[in-house]
């Protein structure tokens, strides 16, 4: 780690949290500095809870969660430092999508006129600036998705929380998204994305955070973790127009192992998801098919995360060398 | 990087009093509001042209609007306040903003009792106008008798706005149903029962304070017209506070 990196901007200590017998997050210890953070787990994990306690939207059942060296649970002078895109698809329908992040912006402190101005950049920047002055309730599940990050972002904060901040993004919405994270990652901020794809979490970083049943597995480079998951057959679902035309076009492909159908939809199975990936688009663009979104259910790494929890809890296992790598 | 001020709570309840009003005007239920409390105004109309007129007309349709109308409408307007934040979990945005967590309450309140305000005075002005309209010197007699009313109006607005937006923050996914059920029982009910009882009812302390008849009997009390605009009044800010002490603990709960 490079000592900005060792810049402490989140910190959590034997943080926790639980409903009644269920316990959500359980004992992280974690710091993070400035640059892009990966937090990964399958679906249940803990992630959302964990994030959500990091952002001061929920009360740690034990342990503290800081943020700038401040506990950040009703800490409104942390909050001006901080941005968060939840994962939830909630938004005010009936306002525009300016209206919403020039009003947020404003409850930050910016005065309107500027409020508006960063407003319409970070939308424009959101490859949003057409529809910008459409309500929220007309956007597609992409377009929303957008929107929110704008919100999150426009105000330019020091520590950022994206909750699954491509779901629903269709190939080149992706792309906008990843690079405007990047920068932002690059110009110093503390960004801490989740997500149960580790090649979402990739393309964006290679420190990660591996979370599992509510407890950090391993933190660190994601690329010894990677090698784990490429042994497990990864799963795409890609819904467009003409799942079978899209099929027929990657079947010849030698890294595509399987596929399904779903309603409007095509599933592959790769053991090699960086070939494929690219390739998606690729073949969609030639057999003239329009791609809604690409989506990674999370079953393969869910197989992963158990494999690393038996190798964890049996230390002769062979998965133990793997997890103490990537730490 | 960052470099904003705090927000005090009177600009962030602004901000949030913009955006409420914004979302009201382009929806439905504001203009469903305005149809409802445009009723007596009609009503009376038609009775004025059937033959009906005075003081005795005015109160007649203003007992069925305190007991029935000034409950009903800002119940529908503002138990959503509170309710429709959580149940779309659209308060994440907003409490992830440094500003008071309170302010949410007080600018959607604001945003609901201010037109409220004004289309629920104008409608009793507007029906007391036309009661008077055959005889115009029932103007200058019972002109005191309309701003008892429409001061019971003002102190109605806010006090069911103030429930209805607690019952909201409680109820979140049916509020409306919720205060319409306290409407029934306690307003409705209680509020016409011959009965000490009925000082429960804020609707009973209305009509007494718009000076409009009210169930006698033995088990009856005369309550001065300042502590019957006082109760509503009281009722009306513990259900504000009430409702923003629970916002101010609301936590954010979802699957991972």
């Amino acid at each position: 780690m490079s000592a900005e990196r060792e810049r402490v901007m989140i910190e959590t200590k034997s943080a926790a949290r639980w409903y009644g017998q269920i316990i959500a997050v359980s004992d992280v210890t974690l710091t993070l500095g400035p640059g892009i953070t990966g937090l990964l787990g399958p679906n249940g994990a803990g992630k959302s809870t964990l994030m959500k306690m990091m952002v001061g939207q929920l009360r740690p059942s034990k342990g503290e969660v800081r943020i700038l060296g401040e506990p950040i649970w009703k800490n409104r002078a942390v909050l001006r430092h901080v941005g968060y895109c939840p994962e939830h698809e909630g938004t005010y329908e009936d306002l525009t999508a300016l209206e919403l992040v020039t009003a947020l912006n404003r409850l930050h402190g910016i005065d309107p006129g500027e409020a508006e101005k960063r407003a319409k950049e970070m939308l424009a920047k959101l490859d949003l600036a057409d529809a910008m002055n459409r309500r929220l309730g007309e956007y597609s599940k992409g377009m929303r998705q957008r929107a929110k990050l704008a919100q999150a972002m426009a105000h330019d904060p020091d520590v950022l929380f994206l909750d699954e901040p491509l779901t629903g993004c269709d190939p080149l919405a992706r792309v906008k998204v990843l690079e405007v994270v990047k920068e932002l990652g690059r110009r110093g901020a503390c960004v801490v994305v989740s997500s149960h794809v580790l090649y979402e979490i990739e393309a964006l970083t290679s420190e990660i955070v591996l979370i599992y049943k509510g407890t950090v597995l391993a933190e660190g480079d994601v690329y010894a973790v990677r090698s784990l998951i490429d042994k497990h057959p990864h799963k795409i679902r890609v819904d467009c127009d003409r799942p079978r035309d899209l099929a027929k076009a990657l079947v010849v492909e030698d890294h595509v192992s399987g596929l399904d159908f779903e309603e409007g939809a095509v599933v592959l199975e790769t053991r090699d998801p960086d070939r494929l990936y690219p390739a998606i688009p690729r073949a969609a663009k030639a057999a003239g098919l329009r791609v809604k979104a690409m989506t990674s259910p999370d079953n393969n790494l869910a197989s992963v995360f158990k494999y690393l929890t038996e190798a964890r809890e049996k230390p002769g296992a062979g998965g133990a060398k793997s997890t103490e790598n990537a730490k | 990087m960052s470099a904003q001020s705090a927000v005090s709570m009177g600009a962030a309840a602004g901000i949030y009093r913009e955006l409420a009003w914004t979302r009201m005007k382009r929806g439905r239920l504001l203009w469903v509001c305005a149809s409802l409390l445009a009723l007596p105004v009609v009503g009376t109309a038609l009775l004025v042209i059937f033959g009906h007129w005075g003081r005795t007309l005015f109160d007649e349709v203003a007992e069925i609007y305190f007991r029935f109308l000034l409950p009903f409408v800002p119940a529908l307007l503002a138990s959503p306040i509170v309710s429709e934040e959580l149940d779309q979990k659209t308060f994440t945005f907003v409490f992830a903003r440094p500003a008071p967590r309170s302010a949410l309450v007080l600018g959607k309140l604001a945003a609901v009792v201010g037109p409220t305000l004004g289309m629920a005075v104008t409608s009793v002005a507007l029906t007391w106008a036309l009661a008077m309209i055959r005889f115009p010197q029932d103007y200058a007699e019972t002109a005191g008798h309309l701003v008892r009313a429409e001061i019971a109006t003002v102190v109605g607005v806010f006090a069911y706005a103030g429930i209805a937006t607690l019952f909201g923050s409680w109820f979140v996914r049916h509020p409306f149903v919720a205060v319409l059920g306290y409407l029934l029982l306690v307003e409705a009910g209680l509020g016409s029962a011959p009965i000490v009882l009925n000082l429960l009812a804020m609707s009973w302390h209305l009509r007494n304070l718009a000076q409009l008849a009210l169930p006698t009997g033995s088990l009856t009390l005369d309550v001065p017209a300042l502590v019957s605009a006082a109760v509503p009044l009281v009722l009306g800010s513990v259900g504000i506070g009430l409702a923003c002490m629970s916002v101010a603990d609301a936590e954010y709960h979802g699957k991972d």
